[in-house]
């Protein structure tokens, strides 16, 4: 597993070394002339990662490296788990610059931003995994079960629709978001993170094809 | 010894088509040609065999070991070409070669060279940067580097122009000649498998047809041309087709010794008998299944 994980971050380099330099260079940009708060900055660096990961995720397809890789006497858990760790180390990359900012800025780490980039890290984390989770879903049976994923998407939006048509949505939301900047609600997040990623192993290990 | 591999009762369904139920055996040292139309299964069969597809049913062992996914030691024992050459292609042949030796304990870095040599593959190219022939022989010298007691082609030489074939050809025939390998070599270039194979297994549908040893199979098939009168020869053992201009006549057998000994109890005159070519006979026998099929 270890060998195909290096060999990923080796193949893919220059894209990371380009978000990266993107990430930092954007960095160095607001620490020097613009006003502004790590908001900014995480915002900037998220869309890189996503514009990075659409085109590793684009190369991988294009390549047919999951085809290529499961020709190897390597177990599909391990396969599975080379797909989440390599977003998720490549993302941890830009988690550091969203700490080393307001270190760089204000001098010290205010006691808001640890929990803050975490809650961040495992939020989109846990959107990637939900994606993943959908792909895997259309290969365990012989049926496509990616109707559960829409299915929840749609139940989902149906309750936060409702909810705001009764006008509790925005109350909600204020009386959750400090605790969702707490180390509760992180901790949780990064829960939910973490079973979500188990369910997309253990489903690409049960896949029926590793064709596509 | 155990089977190189033994697929048992298999069955694959998709949407408009059903691999099996499939049970096929291949001994070690055995070259098996698996000769079928387009979609006729022999692609999934091999999808199957080394785990890019789950069958829906059945079981398949490689070498005594069941082939569990979750405990691929098994994969050890492969080589394995497909139908799609996968590698990183950005990067050099070399290093795609040197990526995949880490999974295997038995790569030989010596054989990788020796074979690049021999196939004059030009290492340093990027794999995105070689030709169709070229990335066959990459994807043979992959398979072949780790020494593998069993041997998977899928139409290795297809879209291939005709020296690149050879080249390839005369590599595999070296190491059947070796008698170390099983080779399980899906085709429907019937030149290619008449000089490698031991045996060849039919398959049409997504179900076997015959399988035989090619020698018994060239022996047993012939074009029979003799002179009776009468125009209704299918009573006549074995024949597969029959055409007749008057008194002359001209059938396929599929069991030459026992329409021969019937025709000489009709009185025949003239008889003469013509051996058949490997690709002769396949189409007889593949359009016999379909012929089956239709009526």
């Amino acid at each position: 597993m270890w060998q195909i994980l290096k060999a990923e971050f080796e193949y893919y380099k220059t894209v990371l070394l380009l978000a990266y330099g993107l990430a930092l260079l954007f960095l160095v940009f607001a620490l020097l002339w613009l006003n502004t708060g790590a908001g900014a900055l995480i915002s900037f660096t998220t869309i890189t990662y996503a514009f990075a990961c659409i085109i590793v995720g684009a190369t991988h397809e294009n390549e047919k490296r999951m085809r290529f890789h499961s020709i190897l006497p390597v177990r599909p858990v391990e396969l599975g788990m080379v797909d989440v760790l390599f977003v998720a180390l490549f993302h941890f990359g830009m988690c550091v610059l969203w700490i080393a900012f307001p270190l760089l800025q204000t001098g010290r780490l205010e006691a808001p931003t640890l929990p803050n980039v975490f809650f961040g890290f495992a939020t989109m984390q846990s959107a990637i995994a939900v994606f993943m989770i959908n792909v895997h879903l259309r290969f365990v049976g012989r049926k496509n079960y990616q109707w559960i994923t829409f299915a929840v998407f749609i139940t989902s939006g149906a309750v936060l629709g409702l909810l705001h048509y009764a006008g509790y949505f925005s109350p909600a939301m204020r009386l959750l978001a400090p605790w969702f900047k707490s180390l509760w609600g992180t901790a949780l997040m990064i829960v939910i993170w973490l079973g979500l990623a188990a369910l997309s192993i253990v489903l690409f290990a049960r896949r029926k094809s590793y064709l596509v | 010894m155990p089977n190189a591999f033994a697929i048992k009762n298999v069955v694959k369904t998709f949407d408009d088509f059903q691999l099996g139920p499939l049970s096929l055996e291949l001994e070690p040292g055995t070259v098996l040609g698996y000769i079928g139309p387009n979609g006729s299964g022999k692609t999934t069969t091999m999808h199957c065999l080394v785990g890019l597809l789950k069958a829906d049913s059945g079981g398949m062992e490689v070498f005594g070991r069941r082939n569990d996914p979750h405990h691929p030691e098994w994969k050890l024992d492969i080589g394995y070409v497909g139908d799609v050459h996968a590698f990183y292609e950005s990067w050099s042949a070399e290093k795609n070669l040197k990526f995949i030796s880490q999974f295997y304990p038995n790569w030989s870095d010596r054989l990788a060279a020796d074979l690049a040599k021999r196939f004059n593959i030009p290492l340093n190219k990027k794999a995105k940067e070689l030709s169709g022939g070229n990335r066959v022989k990459l994807a043979l010298i992959a398979a072949l580097a780790h020494s593998p007691k069993l041997l998977l082609l899928d139409e290795p030489t297809s879209g291939l122009d005709p020296v690149v074939r050879a080249e390839v050809l005369d590599v595999l025939f070296e190491i059947v000649e070796s008698g170390e390998r099983a080779i399980f070599y899906s085709t429907h270039i019937l030149s290619d498998i008449n000089r490698l194979a031991d045996e060849l297994a039919f398959l049409d549908n997504g179900k076997i047809l015959q399988r035989t040893a090619k020698d018994d199979l060239t022996e047993r098939w012939r074009k029979i041309s003799f002179r009776l009168a009468g125009n209704d020869f299918h009573q006549l053992t074995a024949v597969v087709q029959q055409r007749h201009e008057g008194r002359e006549h001209q059938i396929i057998s599929s069991d030459f010794e026992a329409t021969l000994q019937h025709l000489q109890q009709l009185g025949a005159e003239d008889v003469q008998a013509h051996r058949m070519t490997i690709d002769e006979i396949a189409v007889q026998i593949l359009k016999g299944a379909q012929h089956v099929a239709n009526s």
